[in-house]
């Protein structure tokens, strides 16, 4: 009786949790929905009369759309592939092995993420520009190729493999690049998963960047499309929250695609105690 | 066995730089196609413009660049748009530092000074004044004298008008009907109003989030600029206090209401809730989309004060950048003529909702045709002959910032109109001083 | 191998797997925070074409003259105590709790996760609606409780509210996910033990659950207390571009990003940067201090 009393509860408070989370979204599909005047009516109406699906029509023509989908899947692709791995390097390094100025060097690491990033944005230009590469996509990607957060999370729980696993591996002769890609990495699944979900999401969202180092349209991602439902005169707000919808939509559907393999349990890893 | 793992991190190493040197070569070798400079080939010249329209603006102006691109072989305009104005700032800031700057660009002409002072733009005195295709005296009497009087900065011209709007006044008919209601003539007449309308809790007269623009325009219409040439701060003379306290009195009795967290009244507006808006002439296509069909509604241009009439103009301008080729620098000014002409700045009206730079453009037979098709954008070019912009100095962003904090600190503070005005003189003071 | 002392063989080896995000960190990271440091200390400088004429302390004798920085480092403090410790307790109890639960638990997971996908600039349009004093969601709830309407975000007593509230909301997802993963990793044979012990679902808590997450809840924190301290996106959308009513949201990235890009002030903007940069600094290295003391691995 008593479990199921914790159970109800548990249920419960979730549900009311849930529905605050999911409020501004059912907001944002119902205003996707309206007509331009039953955006700003008062009362507000949560069901229009009459759906406008048209609105993702039109917003989906408001900005080529396609093509920013596409820079951003690859641009998306890229970075975080690459900040895996640049990530799961150092954080071997900063986890497995001792060297000189390791503290030093985590220090200034962990010290990067202490500066804003609006502070960055003109040296990185005039960096980019000399490399040649602002109006690039290198531009949107070579930045973002190294996170500390990260390092930081693998290395958090790279430190919690007992360190048992380690010297066995050496007595079976394997080698510490093998070590880390055959052990270390399968085991941290769900933690790699887990950051994966959270840098594309990131990068996905990435809009002030983009614009900053592109000057053609060809190479600018989604999150710019947002920009052309906004003029002097005010916000388009229908057109703005069904381009917001899609634009979401798949980050939505990787999460719901990746997080059971965030929830994976450690016992299908092999890894008993 | 050791020696493999470090030759495998050795090879991951290597690729990462392998990857980043191709992006630094295989980037530069498309620049250098772009940088290239014009010789007598036939490939025309490229104006790079960076602008802040987006949407139905954006495309306006798209055709207006390829009429100019087909006019003629010489040159190439490219436009591209920044996002918003914010990030087109950041844009010429970083460009600036590291010399890509663009041919020409939209700012407002607030930031002239400061883009002057550190040696950033080109005086457009040499194109626009002398040489074979400057402006006529005639241009020169037909552009509206307040764009020109904006577009001049130490005695040179450094900017062109482009996408302007002034300040209108929004009725709705509906109210004023109901309560008998005339159109106002004066200022005093809205406040008036604004008592009779009380009772049933309807506002006089609503403005937008922040109401400087307005209260500059009483400010001159009462005898002073807030900032006169010099410049010399005139925060707090009599003059405007008086301007000020005319606002603040109409919204501490209730007759006027400001639009705080929705920015813009326009929503307000639409739900009768005022009979009165001072908004920007650029929100009339804002509210045609909002309002519902009901409503009747209509625009006018704002009511004298003091005997006097004032609007303020906003919106933006063009500047030419100094880092450009001479060749690039020519092409400009041509595109920048281009738009400043009749046919192409009545156009560019009849698709925006800004206004005309010219009065001859509202002659033109098809914007004639356009204002009766669209009557709200009538009350714009009515008022366009006492359009004024506020003065542009060295620290003018700064000089905003504060102006802005000031009225909020009265909204949402309740501070002593005198004590906030005083306090923004001081500082407005200090930011003149530390300019010089 | 992690007791062995360092030498000059595993610090060239360590060093290469470091390298390339040593590469990267350093020409995108470091150093454009070294020339901001710098900077800070140009009094008299041509900042296009770097040019120095005279350095000196005096942007930092302005910047803790001006009362708009020194309120722009209380709204900061307040910003973050009111944040991070709040992130950190919903994310674990929504985490113990999704934990707990089989049925619908997916979809929950993925409600939950939902406002960390959005981006800032749609979402704060949608919290305006909710906001809005006379006709929000929010007030309209507070309404059934009997509570007066609130200007939420025209009041400088609750816009600050407005914004921690937002900002929690946003946050939760992306910590949430971190716990889960935190309590996915603990193994179940620890639980076992306990009840063997016979601990009781508390007792479990306390002495399984907490110790054996504290990794996952250092990283959590320190990742808030840095984002928190760096907050300036949400501001900018939730405001309009203003920093609140009467500069009650002014932070100091706020006022960084005015000094830098509105008002051109270079140096200033730059000494503001050094001053949240050891602000942040502090923080963290006490709560690395306190993590030494309490965080079992």
């Amino acid at each position: 009786m008593k479990v199921k009393v914790a159970m109800v509860l548990r249920y419960v408070i979730l549900v009311l949790g849930a529905i605050i989370m999911l409020m501004p979204f059912l907001w944002m599909v119902s205003t996707s929905l309206k007509t331009q005047p039953e955006t700003v009516k008062i009362p507000p109406i949560w069901i229009p009369k009459q759906l406008q699906w048209a609105n993702y029509v039109e917003a989906f023509k408001a900005a080529p759309f396609a093509r920013y989908f596409l820079n951003s899947v690859l641009v998306t692709t890229i970075t975080t592939a690459g900040q895996l791995f640049t990530s799961i390097l150092a954080a071997f390094a900063f986890s497995r092995l001792n060297f000189y100025g390791k503290n030093i060097i985590f220090v200034i690491f962990l010290g990067t993420m202490m500066v804003p990033g609006e502070m960055l944005i003109i040296p990185n230009f005039v960096t980019l520009s000399k490399f040649h590469m602002i109006d690039t996509y290198w531009a949107l990607i070579v930045p973002w190729l190294a996170s500390f957060f990260t390092v930081f999370t693998l290395k958090q729980n790279f430190q919690s493999v007992p360190d048992q696993l380690y010297y066995a591996a050496k007595i079976d002769g394997a080698s510490d690049w093998h070590f880390l890609w055959h052990v270390l990495v399968p085991i941290s699944k769900s933690t790699i998963t887990a950051v994966t979900v959270l840098q594309v999401i990131g990068s996905w969202n990435a809009f002030m960047w983009p614009l900053i180092v592109t000057n053609t349209e060809n190479l600018r991602t989604l999150p710019v499309g947002l920009q052309a439902f906004t003029t002097d005169a005010g916000t388009n707000y229908a057109l703005l929250m069904a381009a917001s919808t899609f634009v979401i939509l798949p980050m939505v559907i990787l999460y719901i695609f990746l997080q059971k393999y965030i929830i994976a349990g450690i016992s299908k890893t092999g890894l008993k105690g | 066995m050791k020696k493999k793992s470090w030759q495998r991190a050795l090879l991951a190493v290597a690729s990462l730089g392998l990857v980043l040197g191709l992006a630094a070569c295989g980037s530069q070798s498309k620049d250098s196609g772009s940088t290239e400079s014009s010789t007598k080939s036939k490939t025309p010249v490229k104006i790079t413009f960076w602008h802040g329209m987006n949407g139905p603006y954006q495309k306006a102006l798209n055709e207006i660049i390829s009429d100019f691109n087909k006019s003629q072989s010489d040159y190439k305009v490219v436009g591209t748009s920044q996002g918003g104005y914010t990030q087109l700032q950041q844009k010429i800031m970083a460009s600036a530092k590291s010399n890509t700057l663009p041919v020409i660009s939209q700012t407002t002409y607030t930031t002239v000074p400061d883009y002057t002072e550190n040696g950033l733009i080109e005086p457009l005195d040499n194109y626009m004044l002398k040489g074979d295709n400057k402006l006529s005296d005639s241009d020169l009497k037909d552009i509206y004298s307040s764009f020109l009087s904006s577009s001049k900065y130490d005695g040179k011209y450094y900017s062109i008008p482009f996408s302007k709007s002034v300040r209108v006044l929004y009725y709705n008919q509906d109210i004023l009907d109901k309560y008998n209601i005339a159109k106002p003539k004066t200022w005093d007449d809205i406040a008036k109003a604004g008592e009779t309308l009380k009772g049933d809790k309807i506002y006089g007269m609503g403005f937008d989030k922040s109401w400087d623009m307005e209260f500059e325009g009483l400010a001159r219409q009462a005898g002073n600029p807030l900032v006169a040439k010099g410049p010399k701060a005139n925060l707090n003379t009599t003059d405007t206090l008086k301007a000020a306290n005319f606002i603040m009195d109409m919204v501490k009795a209730g007759t006027a209401k400001t639009a705080g967290e929705d920015m813009y009244w326009t929503q307000a507006f639409t739900q009768g809730k005022s009979a009165f808006y001072a908004g920007s002439s650029a929100g009339v296509t804002q509210m045609v989309a909002q309002a519902p069909k009901t409503l009747n509604w209509g625009t006018m241009p704002l009511p004298e004060y003091n005997g006097k009439k004032a609007t303020e103009i906003a919106g933006n301008d063009i500047v030419m950048f100094k880092s450009a080729s001479a060749d690039q620098k020519k092409g400009a000014w041509a595109f920048m003529k281009f738009l400043m002409s009749t046919e192409e700045t009545a156009k560019w009206a009849r698709s925006t909702g800004y206004v005309p730079l010219r009065e001859s453009a509202t002659k033109d037979a098809d914007f004639k045709k356009y204002l009766e098709e669209k009557p709200y954008n009538k009350a714009a070019v009515e008022s366009l002959p006492d359009g004024f912009q506020s003065t542009a100095f060295k620290g003018f962003s700064e000089y905003r910032t504060k102006l802005l904090e000031a009225v909020d600190a009265m909204l949402t503070k309740n501070e002593d109109v005198k004590k906030a005005l005083d306090n923004l003189q001081d500082q407005t003071e200090t930011i003149i001083k530390d300019n010089k | 191998m992690l007791n062995e002392k360092p030498t000059l063989k595993s610090t060239g080896k360590a060093l290469l797997y470091l390298l390339p995000m040593l590469v990267i960190t350093i020409i995108f990271n470091i150093y454009p925070i070294l020339k901001s440091f710098i900077m800070s200390f140009y009094t008299k400088y041509d900042f296009f074409k770097d040019i120095v004429q005279q350095w000196g302390w005096s942007n930092f004798t302005y910047i803790f003259h001006d009362p708009d920085f020194l309120l722009a480092v209380k709204n900061t403090l307040i910003f973050v105590v009111g944040v991070v410790p709040l992130t950190v307790i919903i994310s674990l109890v929504v985490a113990l709790l999704l934990n707990k639960i089989k049925w619908l638990s997916g979809l929950f997971r993925t409600v939950y996760f939902l406002p960390f996908v959005t981006s800032t600039v749609a979402i704060a349009q949608v919290w305006h609606w909710i906001y809005n004093s006379d006709y929000g969601l929010l007030n309209y709830f507070l309404g059934l409780f009997g509570v007066s309407p609130i200007a939420w975000l025209e009041s400088p007593k609750y816009a600050m509210l407005a914004l921690i509230i937002m900002s929690i909301w946003k946050s939760l997802g992306f910590n949430i996910v971190l716990f889960l993963v935190g309590l996915n990793n603990i193994n179940e044979r620890y639980y076992q033990a306990a009840e063997i012990d016979g601990a009781n679902a508390w007792h479990q808590f306390t002495n399984v659950t907490v110790p054996l997450l504290s990794p996952i809840t250092f990283l959590v924190s320190v990742n808030g207390v840095i984002g928190s301290f760096k907050v300036f996106d949400q501001i900018f959308a939730l405001f309009n571009g203003t920093p609140g009513p009467s500069k009650s949201a002014l932070t100091i990235v706020y006022y960084l990003y005015q000094k830098f890009y509105t008002e051109w002030k270079y140096g200033i903007a730059a000494a503001s940067g050094v001053v949240l940069f050891f602000m942040i600094l502090l923080v963290t290295l006490i709560q690395m201090w306190y993590s030494k003391k309490h965080v079992h691995y």
